[in-house]
């Protein structure tokens, strides 16, 4: 049987920093589209605008999937935290009653 | 698609600009993100089990890829930033009056190239990977490119694990040169010392072992000379960069004092005869600091100092030959390259300042390559490897030589026309009298006292590296 150590704390702590990092993929990736418009807008009719119109998609869809996989990174741990709590939870309490069986 | 000038006209190189900013900035937000998501990944070490082998997995993956995305909207910044000046010239180009036919030609060509260059960075910025380490021939600005798209990640486990290659990167900010070459400092001294101690303690008698030993002296007195003097430094609370660091053969060593990356004025202090990398790198890095001090009296615009033993100084038997100035002057040169390349912001004023043989190294250097410097402070010179100040590409208001009234080396001119010379057409400045020491102690004093903390010889110097060359004392008139 494998060995397992967990402290659910840190486990619930560590689910709470991939949320907020989540959201703050989110906020880049709504920030970037408006950043190659500002190069895009100041060089009108070349290239460059064109490929920054490009550019900015495929960086800005790189960046939601990488906040949707914090997302599910996050829920993930979150849950694990809780579900390693009410084990730890239940078994304390299964002990205290049997304790108070034997007494 | 080809640019043509009313589409110029309206190009915006400072609103480009700031789209740029805004890139580096959001580039900066992911960099944060993957700092705090490796930190939580490694705090969870102590979970143990399947499940936390597969988490810790997922999380390390996610964070490589945040890294990733970061060194890729950088390398977009980049390929736009790059591109700014080239903006600029086409937008005046397009916009000035009364243009000839070929004017408005060369407009279009000017905008069609930046324009073409910008988008083909910008189409690979979005997909590429992360290359790997420069190749050796790599050119400082290649470099400069590389690192400034290299994800975090990357660039972390570079430093972990190959500080060495990293250190002789030349183009990376000297923040970095710094820490990768003092990691690989404290690496080589633990090693050498190591070794040291284990031929210690066997009979040199085997050839191949003291060639060993020989070469191992050579290199710990480079090492622990380095060593002593960063940590005088530290003591002194000067803020220094080790920008290079090689211990081979006669080994090279440059230290920046100050902010080489951002300072508007940049000096570079080149040494002479003996002051190789194993024997004057304190006194070289002394006589910067003593000169950056000084600086900071005369302007208050931001100045750095980078004493520069980055050549096999000469001893006597060498010292009447040119060659190792001439290898020194290259080198020199490609270490400017590297130190502009490292730059994001606006190129610095650069004075280069060469003492006796070092001066001839300053002379080879400027002929050596394109224009690197824009001021010379030669001193106590036995030449430059010119016989006119147009030869080193400045003009005699930008070239300025100090020769103290007893120094045996200044008039000799063993290298070219003796750049004190009125026909030379340089500027001459006022140094200081030696102070009065007995013969033969006089002689070795006038060759050695320029950069004497007070003295008027420092005061011009320091008025040069500033950019105030127009306020030098000349010899004669009172200070």
């Amino acid at each position: 049987m494998p060995e397992l150590y967990v402290e659910p704390h840190i486990l619930a702590g560590a689910g709470r920093t991939l949320a907020a990092e989540r959201s703050v993929l989110s906020d880049i990736a709504d920030a970037l589209v408006p950043a190659f418009h500002v190069i895009a807008a100041a060089l009108p009719g070349s290239r460059t605008a064109h490929a920054a119109g490009h550019t900015a998609t495929t960086l800005t869809a790189a960046v939601r999937a990488a906040a949707a996989e914090l997302d599910h990174l996050s829920r993930a741990v979150t849950a694990a935290a809780r579900d390693y709590q009410v084990v730890e939870q239940t078994t304390a309490a299964g002990i205290e009653r049997d304790n108070r069986a034997a007494t | 698609m080809t640019a043509d000038v009313r589409m110029a006209e309206r190009w915006d190189a400072w609103s480009c600009g700031n789209g740029v900013s805004r890139l580096f900035g959001l580039a900066d937000d992911l960099d944060g993100a993957y700092q705090r998501l490796a930190v939580t990944t490694a705090g969870l070490v102590d979970w143990r089990g399947p499940a936390a082998e597969r988490a810790r997995g997922r999380m390390q993956v996610a964070a490589g890829t945040v890294s990733g995305l970061a060194g890729l909207v950088r390398r977009a910044a980049d390929a736009v930033r790059v591109g700014l000046p080239g903006i600029a010239e086409a937008a005046r180009l397009a916009t000035a009056p009364a243009q000839t036919f070929a004017e408005a030609a060369d407009a279009v060509a000017v905008a069609t190239s930046v324009d073409a260059r910008i988008a083909t960075g910008l189409a690979t910025a979005g997909a590429a990977p992360a290359p790997a380490i420069p190749p050796g021939g790599a050119t400082p600005a290649e470099v400069a490119r590389w690192w400034i798209a290299l994800p975090p990640h990357l660039r972390h486990q570079l430093m972990e694990h190959q500080a060495g290659a990293l250190g002789r990167l030349v183009g990376l900010p000297a923040d970095v040169r710094d820490e990768a070459n003092r990691r690989q400092l404290t690496r080589l001294l633990a090693r050498l010392r190591a070794e040291r101690d284990r031929l210690a303690g066997s009979l040199l008698t085997v050839p191949l072992q003291l060639s060993r030993a020989t070469l191992l002296k050579s290199m710990l007195t480079i090492a622990e000379s380095v060593e002593r003097t960063l940590a005088m430094l530290a003591d002194r609370r000067l803020s220094a960069r080790l920008l290079t660091l090689d211990l081979i053969d006669a080994g090279r060593v440059a230290i920046g004092l100050g902010d080489v990356d951002r300072a508007q004025n940049v000096a570079v202090v080149v040494p002479g005869m003996g002051d190789d990398a194993g024997h004057g790198v304190p006194g070289t890095v002394g006589r910067a600091a003593d000169l950056l001090a000084e600086a900071s009296r005369q302007s208050v615009q931001s100045t750095a100092v980078v004493a520069w033993v980055g050549y096999a100084a000469p001893g006597w038997r060498q010292v009447t030959f040119p060659t190792r100035a001439r290898t020194g002057g290259r080198v020199l040169t490609a270490d400017l390259a590297a130190l502009a390349a490292a730059r994001t912001g606006e190129p610095a004023h650069v004075t280069l300042v060469g003492h006796s043989y070092g001066s001839t190294v300053v002379g080879a250097a400027m002929q050596a390559g394109p224009r690197r410097a824009d001021d010379l402070v030669l001193l106590g010179s036995p030449g430059v490897l010119a016989d006119r100040v147009g030869e080193l590409g400045l003009s005699g208001r930008h070239t300025y030589v100090g020769e103290a009234a007893l120094d045996p080396i200044a008039d000799t001119g063993v290298f070219g026309a003796d750049p004190g010379d009125r026909g030379f057409g340089a500027t001459r400045i006022r140094v200081d009298a030696a102070p009065g020491r007995p013969w033969p102690d006089a002689i070795i004093a006038a060759h050695s006292h320029y950069f004497d903390p007070g003295s008027e010889s420092l005061r011009n110097i320091a008025r040069v590296v500033v950019g105030r060359g127009s306020d030098v004392t000349r010899p004669g008139a009172t200070s």
